[in-house]
């Protein structure tokens, strides 16, 4: 299996956005990826990633799980938005930095399994001028090929800030 | 230290059955032990989510110049899952959770490579779902030495036992 089946890439690349734009996007769709999948090796890195594997924790609650070795973890299926956002957000100027703001209103509709190809959407629903940047929501679903519920739903919200973070 | 993710504080108090978690709303449930975010772990992480530069076009992360050592605020939602299997004294024989929501979840400060964190979950809601009992917890990680925590947010868990 390639790498450039498993990464958000799209097939042609992202023609970039000014922030200008950002006002007059408000309830349009900015980007929806390439169907892709994840692997059984990518799912278990996420678990030694986060210590969520029997040898490291308690797993009581995941045992009687349905097929629990083969489903996608819901905060994986989050973190995945990341790579999603880097390739796709079309939003971008030179010296901008986006920072994770945070999550609303967050839902996991279906059960994801590896065998599922799925895909993000994105809707921006607001943008607030802040003194730092601008803040974006933004509706963000991550489609199951073939289902019909989403196997994630949110409200994701991203500050793009020409501010650079401290150490 | 314990080699275990977070500790095993939690797990020594008695054990709350799920039918009887209503009574403890309110109350914080657990703190961890300091977990160190360590480079390796790091590094998995955006490996296993596509979230590295073989994988994804980092431009709109690299250009900020500590983005490299800033810890992913996914994987520090992530990293609730093990807090919790280890530390959240609710349970029931045969009983299973689904990831079911959050709200609210915000991070108030960066946390870079090799920092300290750990976790204190309070029981807020507990109420009856017809496939079992969804029961959120407000939770908030603080980072060694930092007066912000690095994450605040409120997450429910569908929890199914072997009765319903």
């Amino acid at each position: 299996m390639s790498e450039q089946l498993l990464s958000w890439k799209p097939e042609s690349s992202v023609e970039r956005r000014p922030l200008s734009e950002l006002h007059g996007s408000i309830g349009n769709e900015v980007f929806v990826t390439e169907w892709r999948s994840v692997d059984k090796e990518h799912l278990d890195q996420f678990h030694w990633s986060v210590d969520s594997v029997p040898e490291l924790s308690d797993t009581w609650v995941n045992s009687d799980f349905p097929r629990a070795s083969e489903n996608i973890d819901g905060f994986m299926l989050l973190s995945l938005l990341q790579s999603a956002f880097f390739d796709n957000f079309p939003f971008y100027e030179e010296g901008v930095v986006t920072y994770n703001y945070g999550v609303d209103s967050l839902r996991f509709p279906a059960t994801a399994y590896l065998e599922h190809k799925m895909r993000a959407r994105a809707v921006l629903l607001s943008v607030t001028d802040k003194p730092s940047g601008f803040l974006c929501r933004v509706k963000t679903t991550m489609e199951l090929h073939g289902e019909e519920k989403p196997a994630l739903s949110l409200e994701f919200l991203i500050l793009l800030t020409q501010t650079k973070v401290d150490r | 230290m314990s080699s275990i993710a977070f500790g095993m504080r939690g797990k020594m108090q008695p054990t709350i059955p799920v039918d009887e978690a209503h009574l403890h709303i309110g109350k914080e449930l657990f703190t961890t032990d300091w977990l160190t975010i360590s480079e390796d772990r790091v590094k998995q992480f955006r490996w296993s989510t596509f979230a590295n530069g073989d994988d994804a076009d980092m431009e709109m992360c690299l250009t900020n110049p500590v983005g490299y050592e800033n810890v992913d605020g996914f994987m520090l939602v992530s990293l609730l899952i093990t807090a919790h299997f280890n530390n959240n004294p609710i349970n029931s024989p045969g009983a299973f959770g689904l990831n079911y929501a959050l709200e609210n979840f915000r991070f108030p400060a960066p946390v870079f490579l090799e920092q300290r964190v750990k976790v204190t979950a309070t029981l807020t809601d507990v109420r009856s779902h017809a496939k079992g009992t969804l029961i959120t917890t407000h939770n908030v990680m603080d980072l060694e030495g930092s007066e912000r925590p690095v994450l605040v947010g409120d997450w429910t868990n569908l929890v199914v036992t072997d009765s319903q």
